[in-house]
């Protein structure tokens, strides 16, 4: 049984047909990017399997459908997204934005380890704990979301363009923690328009293309593939 | 020099009472963007129930301290406004959360005529005497006098305003009421049932405001039922004054207000050479609005009305 199982996901806003009927699959433990041009429907389907957009088809998480579950419910499931855009809360402090992502720990003790593990991880933001979140770079942002992110601990953690906007220093930066978080065996559903990045971090890969899924397999033979070279490696 | 500290005093005491109800408004600005102007129908009905229920138990209640009675009145009132504005929330706003703003905004009106009417079947048209809750022995303070009943308004209002501070900077609660007036969509990632926390918004400001309506009818010692019209208007100018979606600004701009109406009332009389008198007192209130939403829209405090609108 896999992880998360998506089955004939459509999802259709202002009479435009985002998402098309795809099928995907993440197994417990791997890594899987989704990976597409601009307007694919990638983040979509990301927004659809977080609870944020209604969708025909199904969702299944650990072999439960929650289709028809509000992204918060989601959240108490072990399913942490880390927004398109980061998604901070610019008012809030470092340390209450880290705080908001462990809204559903009720255990005071653990929120505690947790922060300073996060703190471990970004020491960047144990020196910026106290400032607000508007007031941080774009990289110190998207380690804030993906702090705040794990901070739920989740089983199932869905990244929307980590890469987006950073500078490649920056990338490389977010990338390396990204491939630890998965070391630790967090399970990783990765929407990425860097394929070349997304490729090389996962296992499998699912390539979409206006709204549906054109290619499937494994991310390393998909990096050979003459299709994807051309299309999404600039080859 | 007496009367001017006298004013002060009496405009401390006003815009104690002004401050509490702005706050109700500015939460329900901060999360929703809604100017909720059902809620000094909320605050007016607040002192309704307190008055219903000391006059029935002076009745059947007979020897039983005065200080019960009160606390009690004050609890059910606080009790009945909680569940009225929840109840508002979720049947007038919550349907039309996606509405375009104008909506909610003509519904919180409605909402508000209808409270009002509602109000005049149960308790009549006519004006009814608020029982005196406290001595009305005054203090006199370097020739201002001060009665007990106001040093309790203000500090209630404090303690009440610290509280709410308190509550929405250091508790979880709070912190997730702050994430959802920021951005609903990223606090329902975090796991944050964002209706509840939009009930809890109104519920909190329908408790400050059931205390407010209480002081504000013991401090006048009258309650009618639309009391609370004039009180919501003067309390959303404060809010406005303030910055509305601000809390430190709804206290300030309520604080300000209760000064500039008291002072202003103080004084029209002398400075026109006795042409307009004290009963203009209400005019401040508005010009004060007018001279915010022309020269400064989002207020003292405010950064949020030029962000949202």
């Amino acid at each position: 049984m896999s992880m998360l199982e998506v089955s004939k996901l459509k999802v259709s806003y202002g009479g435009i047909n985002a998402v098309k009927g795809i099928d995907l699959r993440v197994d417990a433990g791997e890594m899987v990017a989704l990976i597409g041009a601009n307007g694919a429907g990638k983040t979509t389907t990301l927004k659809a399997v977080s609870g944020l957009l209604q969708h025909g088809g199904h969702v299944r998480y650990n072999g439960e459908d929650v289709s028809r579950r509000p992204a918060y419910q989601l959240v108490e499931l072990g399913i942490a997204m880390v927004p398109e855009g980061r998604g901070v809360f610019g008012r809030l402090t470092v340390d209450e934005n880290l705080r908001m992502g462990a809204y559903v720990i009720n255990d005071r003790g653990l929120i505690r380890g947790e922060v300073d593990r996060i703190y471990h991880l970004f020491p960047r933001l144990k020196e910026r704990r106290d400032q607000t979140a508007g007031t941080l770079s774009g990289g110190e942002q998207q380690m804030l979301a993906i702090g705040r992110a794990l901070m739920s601990q989740p089983r199932l953690l869905l990244l929307d363009e980590p890469s987006m906007g950073l500078a490649p220093l920056m990338v490389e930066k977010i990338f390396e923690v990204v491939r630890q978080i998965s070391e630790n065996g967090v399970t990783i559903l990765l929407v990425e328009q860097n394929a070349r990045l997304a490729l090389a971090m996962s296992g499998r890969s699912y390539v979409m293309e206006s709204g549906t899924v054109t290619l499937e397999g494994e991310s390393a033979s998909l990096l050979d593939n003459p299709q994807v070279r051309q299309a999404y490696l600039g080859e | 020099m007496d009367i001017l500290l006298q004013q002060i005093l009496n405009g401390l005491v006003l815009g104690s009472v002004y401050a509490l109800v702005a706050l109700g408004y500015t939460m329900v600005y901060g999360i929703l963007g809604l100017i909720n102007f059902a809620h000094g129908e909320v605050v007016m009905i607040g002192a309704m129930i307190a008055l219903a229920v000391m006059t029935l138990l002076t009745g059947t209640m007979v020897g039983v301290p005065p200080v019960v009675i009160v606390s009690l009145a004050i609890a059910a009132a606080i009790a009945v406004c909680m569940a009225l504005a929840y109840a508002i929330e979720r049947v007038a706003y919550r349907p039309l959360r996606n509405a375009p703003r104008l909506a909610p905004l003509i519904t919180a009106i409605g909402m508000s005529i209808l409270l009002q009417n509602v109000a005049m079947v149960i308790w009549g048209r006519q004006y009814k005497t608020f029982p005196q809750l406290f001595s009305t022995q005054p203090h006199t303070i370097a020739g201002a006098t001060i009665t007990d009943l106001q040093i309790v308004i203000i500090v209630v209002s404090a303690a009440l305003m610290v509280g709410l501070l308190a509550l929405v900077n250091f508790t979880r609660l709070g912190r997730a009421m702050r994430a959802t007036s920021e951005n609903k969509t990223i606090a329902g990632l975090m796991g944050v049932n964002v209706d509840k926390i939009i009930s809890a918004t109104f519920v909190i400001g329908a408790a400050l405001g059931a205390v407010a309506g209480v002081l504000v009818a013991a401090n006048y010692s009258i309650a009618h039922y639309s009391m609370g019209f004039m009180l919501g208007l003067k309390a959303f100018t404060a809010a406005v004054l303030g910055g509305i979606g601000n809390l430190g600004g709804a206290v300030l701009g309520g604080l300000l207000l209760g000064l500039i109406e008291s002072i202003g009332a103080g004084y029209i009389g002398d400075v026109t050479g006795g042409f307009l008198g004290s009963h203009y007192q209400d005019v401040f209130a508005f010009l004060v609005l007018i001279l915010v939403l022309v020269f400064r829209p989002t207020g003292i405090m405010g950064e949020r009305v030029a962000e949202r609108a």
